[in-house]
């Protein structure tokens, strides 16, 4: 990788050129990756939402002007794609549910199948992934991004207060989910 | 122990058993554990957590797969360039070049258009004088395209949501108890492709059957 700046590569990727854009993504994917991994739980999902944030990259670019830093900005993004993604998976799994215990889908995923996927995730990934939206995004937030609580309250508009309350309330519920598993 | 003793001290255990508060807040956290015996208990248990997620640390990902994920990007812009194409087969060998061509003769001949409604009506119509015949193809594309999922989009969920089925279900219940003013603020992130997507793989057929039984399809 070549020690160019964000900037210039995007500079460069905005005047046409594509190799630009494949260094921010090689810059950029660990992190990226990280963050939809604590967000969704499981690889396949952050492998997914990894490639949509960088096609969203790809897409939205040349508009970028610099008001934040790049990494900023793939942030956002990423945590709105993956936040999208947990929504959508909500439906996917009530519709999946439904299948099985209503309807018969010989080739649908098997209830089993569906047990050892949740299985593969570490059990503090299940932790996580069973907490609510908002405390589940502060949580990846402030533990793992160690943002600043008065960065997390610009990006979800939530007072300090509120934020702390939300990241004490996550840490409870993943020490409990633990304990029950211990059991 | 964890109880409902919760206030503007207890919030900040987790901070403070990460070391990452003001030395006045710690002070003002050390002062009430003295005192509090269920906070001290609960500050046990927090260091507990935090010490089981530090020690999940960082899961293996294959070291291979980092190396795969430019090439992946690219695949999935060309099949989203694409999929557009695709999904509508007869309007994009029919349809699209049929209308196209009807347009380019409007330009090249300078066929008079009919007056008043037709011209008012059409975004496509109105953006003749001024675009070039490809830009023309490609803007009709778009419209025709995004017209046909966003109808398809709300059709679909509106009966969806009429449904009983989903009516039951948390999401909806979420939706309905939000500061959304109408439940279909939850899918207002998820575009209509996506949403078409969620439903190839949720096997769109059942869903459809379920609707259609309910009549409203």
């Amino acid at each position: 990788m070549s020690d160019r700046s964000d900037e210039e590569l995007v500079r460069q990727y905005q005047d046409g050129n594509d190799g630009a854009f494949n260094e921010l993504v090689l810059r950029y994917q660990e992190k990226i990756y990280w963050v939809a991994r604590r967000f969704s739980g499981g690889h396949d999902s952050a492998d997914d939402i990894t490639q949509e944030v960088f096609c969203k990259m790809y897409e939205s670019l040349k508009g970028f002007r610099g008001d934040s830093s790049l990494y900023t900005w793939l942030y956002r993004i990423t945590v709105n794609v993956s936040l999208n993604f947990l929504r959508r998976q909500k439906v996917r799994d009530f519709l999946r549910i439904d299948e099985m215990f209503e309807i018969e889908s010989p080739e649908g995923e098997s209830p089993d199948l569906i047990v050892e996927q949740k299985e593969q995730q570490t059990l503090i990934e299940q932790a996580v992934a069973t907490l609510p939206e908002k405390q589940k995004t502060v949580f990846v937030m402030r533990y793992y991004e160690e943002m600043p609580y008065e960065e997390i309250s610009e990006v979800l508009k939530t007072s300090v207060g509120g934020l702390k309350a939300n990241y004490f309330h996550a840490i409870r519920k993943i020490g409990e989910y633990v304990r029950r598993a211990h059991k | 122990m964890f109880g409902v003793h919760t206030n503007k001290i207890t919030i900040l255990l987790p901070e403070y058993a990460q070391g990452t508060l003001t030395t006045e807040e710690s002070a003002r956290v050390e002062e009430h554990l003295k005192d509090c015996p269920q906070c001290r208990a609960e500050l046990l248990e927090i260091e507990e957590t935090l010490a089981a997620i530090d020690q999940n640390g960082a899961q293996e990902v294959p070291k291979a797969y980092f190396s795969s994920i430019v090439p992946r990007v690219h695949e999935r812009l060309e099949q989203r360039q694409s999929s557009a194409w695709n999904r509508y087969p007869s309007l994009t060998k029919i349809v699209l070049p049929l209308s196209a061509a009807i347009v380019i003769a409007v330009l090249v001949w300078n066929i008079p258009l009919p007056n008043g409604t037709v011209e008012k009506e059409s975004p496509l119509l109105a953006a003749v004088e001024s675009s070039s015949p490809d830009e023309i193809s490609e803007l009709m594309q778009t419209t025709i395209t995004s017209n046909d999922l966003n109808t398809f989009n709300e059709t679909i969920m509106s009966n969806a949501l009429a449904n009983a089925t989903f009516v039951d279900h948390e999401l909806v219940r979420e939706a309905l108890a939000s500061e959304s003013t109408s439940p279909f603020n939850v899918f207002a992130d998820v575009s209509p492709q996506q949403f078409l997507d969620d439903l190839a793989q949720s096997n769109a057929d059942n869903v459809l059957q379920k609707l259609g039984t309910q009549g409203t399809l």
